[in-house]
């Protein structure tokens, strides 16, 4: 780490609140299948689903792009990202949501139980918990050469009874060089936002920043990232081969360092393909899982460019 | 005519009032009868209205009485289930569930939304969450380890030697 990471480093471990409650970003899971594949990295898709990640990288993107991403962890939770973008003379706009859902959580009571002389647990029902993130994106060319996105994000979430919103910016710049596209992805970068919930309580927007290269090299792309999130350096790489032999199929490596809910790293790494029909593209990617009745995680994601 | 009418109609009032719930000695329902085993009425109970150990609940359906659920009956005696729900940390909840035995270890672990282990404990026999009969588990910060836990919903796993027990979830609110 040289003498200027380190400064930033340091002006970031001031500016971020070590022990606060922040609101879990679902997006941390993936965008979609390629960005899994390719270990959540930034700044190299180009289609709609880009408005979650780095906006600016919307300069690649076609006159029109539409991309679905599903998938169902743990056979509980569902995740959902549906976007659409579009090419215009004023620049790139694009809209989008990203949906997270569990149902069927036991709703419960306490019983006293007067033969035992203790309070027991009973389920009286159920309920169903959301988590919504709703994107408007925007990007333009600045200066000729670079590209400049930025997008406003509206949290909703609802647990039961209870209900949370909030909102922030993301900003993004893709810059190129004679050999490598360098990509700057900020997430939340208005200080102290919050995320309000209907009992008063509130959970803080974690400042994310991503610094991300994406190298071509023959018929490779090599994605290191940095990123830096809640006080940690998480490090990703990605690799992506594209035959030129088959132009139309790409192979997906990724590793990953991710936070989980409690702020703890993990690593992962990951695999993936894509096949491009036209102007569709398919990708999947699969990772092992850590619960202990799955044994992996499969993502499909689809994206239509006109 | 009438006699048919009238044995009709009694029958109708009469084999109805033969579906009955059956309870514990704990005076919990733990599954009901039915008149006519051929017909599928295998649906959740629905209550009405029950003066039951001092409480009155009315409305709602009632769920996981008559089975264990997800958990393995010839252990987990209660389902394991955490009450409120949804909790948050500052106030606590309780996890809470009825063993029948106490000779052996149990495996806890709880997993968040993206799919990583959180937390893993042990359940050791005649200790806190080990022990034969209803078990009352306390979730606090110290239960976590002093880490914040984001609003959300976390799922566990009670396990044996690497086998599954009883699996559940439960939401967080902050």
């Amino acid at each position: 780490m040289n003498l200027i990471q380190s400064i930033i480093v340091i002006v970031l471990l001031f500016i971020t609140p070590i022990r606060a409650t922040y609101y879990m970003l679902m997006t941390d899971l993936g965008v979609s299948a390629q960005s899994i594949a390719l270990g959540n990295t930034h700044g190299y898709i180009t289609s709609s689903e880009a408005i979650f990640s780095n906006p600016a990288s919307m300069l690649n993107s076609n006159d029109y792009s539409f991309s679905i991403f599903s998938s169902k962890l743990m056979n509980e939770i569902e995740y959902l990202q549906i976007s659409l973008s579009s090419e215009t003379d004023f620049g790139s706009f694009g809209a989008g949501i990203y949906h997270q859902k569990v149902t069927d959580i036991p709703a419960t009571i306490l019983v006293y139980n007067t033969d035992r002389g203790l309070d027991q647990v009973y389920q009286l029902g159920s309920y169903d918990y959301k988590n919504a993130l709703y994107k408007l994106a925007y990007q333009a060319p600045i200066f000729n050469q670079y590209s400049l996105g930025i997008s406003y994000n509206f949290y909703s979430i609802s647990i039961d009874t209870y209900t949370g919103a909030g909102s922030n910016f993301d900003i993004g710049v893709l810059i190129p060089f004679k050999y490598f596209n360098l990509s700057i992805y900020n997430q939340n970068i208005i200080p102290n936002r919050r995320i309000h919930y209907s009992n008063n309580q509130s959970e803080l927007l974690p400042f994310v920043t991503s610094t991300t290269a994406i190298i071509p090299f023959y018929d490779f792309t090599i994605i290191p990232q940095l990123t830096y999130q809640k006080s940690q350096l998480l490090k990703s790489t990605g690799l992506s081969y594209r035959p030129s032999f088959l132009p139309f199929f790409d192979i997906l490596l990724g590793y990953k360092e991710q936070l989980d809910y409690t702020s703890d790293k993990h690593k992962k790494f990951t695999f993936g393909f894509g096949l491009t029909f036209f102007t569709l593209d398919v990708y999947y990617a699969y990772e092992r899982s850590d619960y202990f009745l799955k044994d992996h995680n499969t993502y499909i994601s689809l994206n239509y460019q006109l | 005519m009438k006699k048919w009418v009238i044995f009709l109609v009694y029958i109708l009032l009469y084999f109805p009032a033969n579906a009955e719930l059956a309870i514990n000695d704990s005076n919990n329902f733990t599954g009901y009868r039915h008149f006519n085993p051929q017909v599928d009425i295998d649906k959740n109970l629905l209550l009405i209205s029950s003066q039951w150990a001092g409480i009155t609940l009315t409305g709602g359906n009632i769920q996981g009485l008559s089975a264990n659920g997800n958990a393995n009956q010839s252990f987990f005696t209660n389902p394991p289930l955490v009450y409120p729900s949804p909790f948050n940390l500052r106030d606590g909840g309780t996890l809470g569930y009825g063993l029948s035995r106490n000779d052996i270890s149990l495996d806890f672990r709880i997993y968040d939304m993206f799919g990583y282990e959180v937390l893993q404990k042990q359940f050791k026999p005649n200790q806190v969450g080990g022990y034969q009969g209803y078990n009352s588990v306390i979730l606090d910060n110290a239960f976590f380890n002093n880490k914040s836990l984001p609003a959300g919903v976390y799922f566990f796993v009670f396990l044996e030697n690497d086998e599954l027990l009883a699996k559940g979830k439960f939401a967080v609110t902050p």
